[in-house]
């Protein structure tokens, strides 16, 4: 199905997102970009699921959001990390991390 | 957080328009910028776009997903769901008011009579903590006895109160008062002077209010103190509508005198306006005197010495730790100990053997005692029954709608299935139809409902000034309300709804305009057949149960209660309250009767102690000819003292002798004049005339002379057996028991006509007597039968309401099945069927679903009666008459419904039905 990231593990989705925008604000398409490059085109983010997971995480507080200029002149719709964005990316690559552990060990054990 | 997230959420469905163009400027700045990346990639911009439209899908799709992912869709949908809902039910307007209608007075006819019942039944009292209140017995036992029943004691004695009242080790505590209220003659004004009003009195004992826990607004309530000595508490608290209307709400009541019975009491306090006391009958009491002001309150000897008269009930606030069987053995040890007691030291063994038989049942009190309450209990449950059946029909109703309409809107269903709607939308938008149908039902049945309580209550409490019952449905009942409906809803939307899901995409799109013959369809055909076979079978119980009910009212109201029912008028009056002594009775009775005699409208007119066909009559045990009765024998009497006139202006025939006379004076040899039942049970043999007994009532001492033998009449009501009785002449009687209070006039026209005279002319012999009733004896025979009148005029209109629902019910399915065949109708039409055999066709189908409902209807109508038998009064309960005729009354008003469809499918013009698709 076309509407499917392509490679993304589940779940993970909108802690990538909030690791993308912790580096600087960025509008949809950007995001998107840059974590297909980041990680070597393993993950390919469909606007499908990315912008509703956007509005979802703006409902939720931990991005806000403006309309700017973008890098080619055009109204773009840029998201900002909020503090209580960077919590929440702390306490799910916290998470992340253990589950990775663990996984780790159950392969390795 | 919460905020942002509320008024962001807030801000969309005020302005979608807004929320959307951002959405879809976004993903096309999303689409746009893949596109030139790709174009800088090297592609060309046609396969640059291609490539993005396949790898990002539809730009439609990703803004419905944006979109879908804030609640606010949630709400709009609904939203969007209601109105669409509205749309579909003003397409179809006949069906939906059908439907509403059906559900407003089903549900309304629900709410009230629930409202009636949880006043009645479920209501506690307004006191702290209720479900800690016990009754000693169940409080069915009124008045003032010589001795109550073996068993089962529900009205003592005041020193048995006063022997327990102390003791706390097994009730916190424990209270006493009259069994009945009393009314009583009040001057309010400054100086206690002016005119006299009467007011409802009720006494009780000091420990009343704290043991119910019951606080004043104003002043103090009794304690302890103000029961200690007899006669020496001239307090009263008072009722907060008392105080509002009669005491003009005076902050400062509080120690102000009123007079009470010409007696100076004080007014300690004022009660809230819900509290009623522990009685929920017809009306609540104005005031509470305390106990010990009896003899001053009902202006006779005492009640409260040892050994006295039994004409108290008592209630106890309950001690956590003690069990409810607990304090019952101690009650009932306390009450054998002190009946011993009572029966002194001559105690025979079979006395003995009955005391050790007697007991105390300690049952909830919390709901207070309401003689209400036992006597319309079980017209109520069966009343409840009928309404909740009446709901189903009307719920059948909205059921065969809504899957009438899912059938003929199959095709939009299936459209929207094939342009990507889930069957779980389809499903939620057929319920918020059904849920906007129930939720206006709901509304217009509450409004119908509030209407109907007080219709109800009226009748119930028969119009009293001031009732505790209330019309106001509390929040309960509200909540019953709209449980219903959105069960309702819930319920008969989910098989259409279920349906509408469930169709075959394909088959449907290519078949839907000829729906007749699909698989799916008949079974929901099936189904609505199966509800308005249903309906006929529950209308045919209804119409039986409420026939049955109809035919009980009607023999009772035609029963010959042995006196001429026309022209009479009961005027209540009490001599007590203008200061008669008893000396000067006689005197006064005089004035009175030749006063009224004289009228021009009068042709005679009589007194005596009760009206007839009053139900409570006083009665005690007679010995015959001064010999002792045997001990098994019942030799109880029933009594009434009556004045010359009594028999000729009743219109009681007399049978042999003669009837009290003018001669029967106080000085005179005591004279009676007893029924049939009494000359026939106790003298068997002869003639019972110049014979005589004597009343071990000690009221009425000497020993009574035998008359004259009258033809029996009913008292308690139309229904009861005849009873052994005895009028004896009230001039002849002494002290309490010569007091006359009802004056009875036969009048030449219309009695409601001279009421007025008869008032002028009471005023006439003495402006101190007070008029309190005045009534026709038929007023007074309907009192008797309210309950039945109640039940059945009820049972008969929620029997006309079950049948018009059902028959609007068929009416409208048929007419739906009609519209739905009106191809296949053109095409008989065309090929030569007459309009005679269209008709039949159509009829053939009712009476089909006719036939099945009668015939499913009539065992259960028969099971039904079965269990109203004890309501039932001249009249078997498997009458044939009864049922017959609710057979026909179905029959003829379900072929009337199916007619008017019928007719409309023979008038098809073949032409316009071949082309209706």
């Amino acid at each position: 199905m076309t509407d499917e990231s392509r490679g993304l593990v589940q779940g993970t989705l909108e802690m990538l997102v909030l690791k993308t925008l912790a580096l600087e604000p960025m509008h949809g398409y950007g995001i998107a970009q840059r974590i297909e490059q980041i990680s070597g085109g393993v993950f390919q983010v469909n606007p499908g699921s990315l912008l509703p997971a956007l509005s979802r995480m703006e409902r939720a507080g931990r991005v806000k959001s403006e309309w700017r200029a973008s890098e080619n002149n055009r109204r773009a719709r840029y998201y900002i990390l909020t503090k209580s964005g960077l919590k929440a990316l702390e306490t799910e690559r916290r998470q992340w991390g253990r589950q990775v552990k663990a996984i780790g060990r159950i392969l390795e054990a | 957080m919460l905020f942002r997230i509320f008024s962001s959420g807030m801000k969309a469905p005020l302005r979608p328009g807004e929320r959307n163009a951002a959405i879809e400027e976004e993903v096309r700045g999303f689409f746009d910028s893949a596109v030139e990346d790709k174009i800088r990639q090297g592609m060309s911009r046609n396969d640059a776009e291609r490539a993005t439209r396949i790898a990002i899908g539809s730009a439609e799709m990703v803004r419905h997903k944006v979109w879908a992912a804030g609640w606010e869709s949630h709400v709009e949908s609904l939203w969007k769901d209601a109105r669409y809902g509205f749309r579909q039910m003003a397409r179809s307007p006949g069906l939906s008011i059908v439907a509403i209608l059906s559900l407003a007075l089903g549900i309304g006819a629900n709410t009230a009579l629930f409202t009636v019942i949880d006043d009645l039944m479920l209501k506690q009292l307004p006191v702290s903590d209720p479900r800690m209140l016990v009754s000693f017995g169940d409080g069915s036992d009124s008045g003032i006895v010589a001795s109550s029943s073996p068993g089962a004691y529900d009205i003592f004695p005041y020193d048995f109160y006063r022997r327990i009242a102390d003791d706390r080790s097994q009730l916190e505590g424990i209270c006493a008062f009259a069994s009945f209220p009393t009314m009583v003659s009040v001057r309010t004004g400054s100086g206690v002077e002016g005119p006299a009003t009467q007011a409802i009195s009720h006494l009780v004992s000091g420990t009343f209010f704290s043991v119910l826990g019951a606080k004043p607004i104003l002043g103090r309530v009794f304690g302890p103190s103000d029961t200690a000595t007899e006669g020496r508490n001239a307090v009263a608290v008072v009722s907060h509508r008392y105080w509002q209307e009669e005491l003009s709400a005076d902050p400062g009541v509080i120690g102000r005198a009123i007079a009470i019975n010409g007696g100076l009491f004080t007014v300690i306090g004022v009660m809230p306006a819900s509290f009623y006391g522990v009685d929920l009958n017809e009306q609540s009491p104005d005031m509470w005197l305390p106990i010990t002001m009896q003899p001053q309150v009902m202006m006779q000897p005492s009640l409260l010495k040892p050994d006295g008269l039994f004409w108290i009930h008592i209630m106890a606030r309950r001690r956590p730790e003690v069990t409810v069987a607990q304090a019952q053995s101690w009650a009932t040890l306390e009450l054998q100990r002190f009946l011993m007691r009572r029966e002194g030291n001559q105690i025979s063994g079979l006395r003995r053997k009955q005391i050790s038989g007697t007991f105390i049942s300690l049952l909830p009190g919390g709901s207070g005692l309401s003689h209400l309450r036992s006597a319309y209990q079980a017209p109520l449950i069966v009343l409840m029954i009928m309404v909740g059946v009446v709901l189903l029909i009307a719920c059948a109703n909205l059921a065969n709608l809504l899957l009438a309409k899912a059938t003929s809107r199959e095709r939009e269903f299936c459209a929207r299935l094939a342009l990507g709607a889930s069957r779980g939308r389809i499903a939620r938008q057929i319920l918020t139809e059904a849920l906007v149908l129930a939720l206006i039902g709901g509304g217009l049945g509450s409004g119908l409902a509030f209407w109907a309580t007080r219709a109800i209550i009226h009748f119930i409490d028969e119009g009293a000034a001031h009732s505790p019952l209330s019309a106001a449905p509390d929040f309960r009942v509200l909540l019953f309300t709209f449980a219903t409906c959105v069960a309702t809803a819930v319920l008969f939307g989910t098989a259409p709804a279920m349906h509408g899901s469930r169709r075959d995409i394909t088959g449907a799109l290519n078949a839907g305009a000829r729906a007749a013959g699909g698989t799916a369809t008949r079974s929901i055909r099936l189904l609505s057949k199966g509800l308005i076979v249903i309906q006929m079978a529950l209308s045919l119980v209804l119409l039986t149960v409420a026939g049955l009910l109809l035919r009980t009212l009607q023999n009772l109201s035609a029963q010959d209660v042995g006196m001429n029912r026309t022209n009479v008028l009961l005027i209540n009056t009490n001599p007590k309250f203008a200061g008669y002594q008893p000396e000067r009775l006689n005197a006064l009775y005089d004035r009175i009767l030749s006063r009224v005699d004289s009228l021009p409208g009068v042709r005679s007119a009589s007194l005596s102690g009760g009206p007839p066909l009053s139900g409570g009559i006083w009665g005690s045990p007679i010995d015959l000819d001064g010999r002792p009765t045997p001990p098994n024998e019942d030799i109880d009497t029933l009594l009434n003292r009556v004045s010359t006139g009594y028999f000729e202006t009743l219109g009681i025939p007399l049978l042999r002798g003669r009837t009290i006379q003018p001669m029967d004076t106080a000085n005179a040899l005591k004279s009676t004049v007893v029924n049939r039942t009494f000359a026939d049970r106790y003298f068997p043999g002869g003639d019972a005339i110049g014979h005589s007994f004597t009343i071990a009532d000690p009221a009425a001492p000497g020993v009574w002379h035998i008359v004259g033998i009258v033809r029996d009449s009913k008292h308690g009501g139309p229904a009861e057996k005849p009873y052994p009785f005895a009028y004896l002449a009230v001039a002849q009687l002494t002290g309490n028991d010569q007091y006359a209070y009802w004056l009875q006039v036969r009048s030449i026209g219309d009695p409601a006509k001279i009421a007025g005279e008869i008032r002028a002319a009471l005023a006439d012999v003495d402006p101190d007597l007070p008029i309190l009733k005045i009534q026709t004896i038929d007023e007074q025979f309907d009192d008797r039968i309210s309950k039945q009148q109640f039940v059945s005029k009820l049972a008969g209109f929620f029997a006309l309401l079950a049948l018009t629902l059902a028959c609007i019910g068929i009416y409208g399915v048929l007419t739906y099945n009609v519209v739905r065949r009106t191809s296949e109708l053109g095409v008989r039409m065309a090929l030569g069927a007459s309009r005679g055999m269209l008709l039949w066709l159509v009829l053939r189908e009712s009476l089909t679903l006719l036939a099945t409902g009668v015939l499913l209807g009539i065992p259960v109508s028969l099971a039904a009666s079965q269990l109203i038998k004890a309501g039932l009064f001249g009249v078997h309960p498997m009458d044939p008459l009864t049922i017959l005729a609710a057979v026909l009354i179905v029959s003829a008003c379900s072929l009337t419904g199916s007619y008017l469809p019928a007719r409309r499918a023979t008038k098809i013009d073949p032409m316009t039905a071949l082309r209706y698709e």
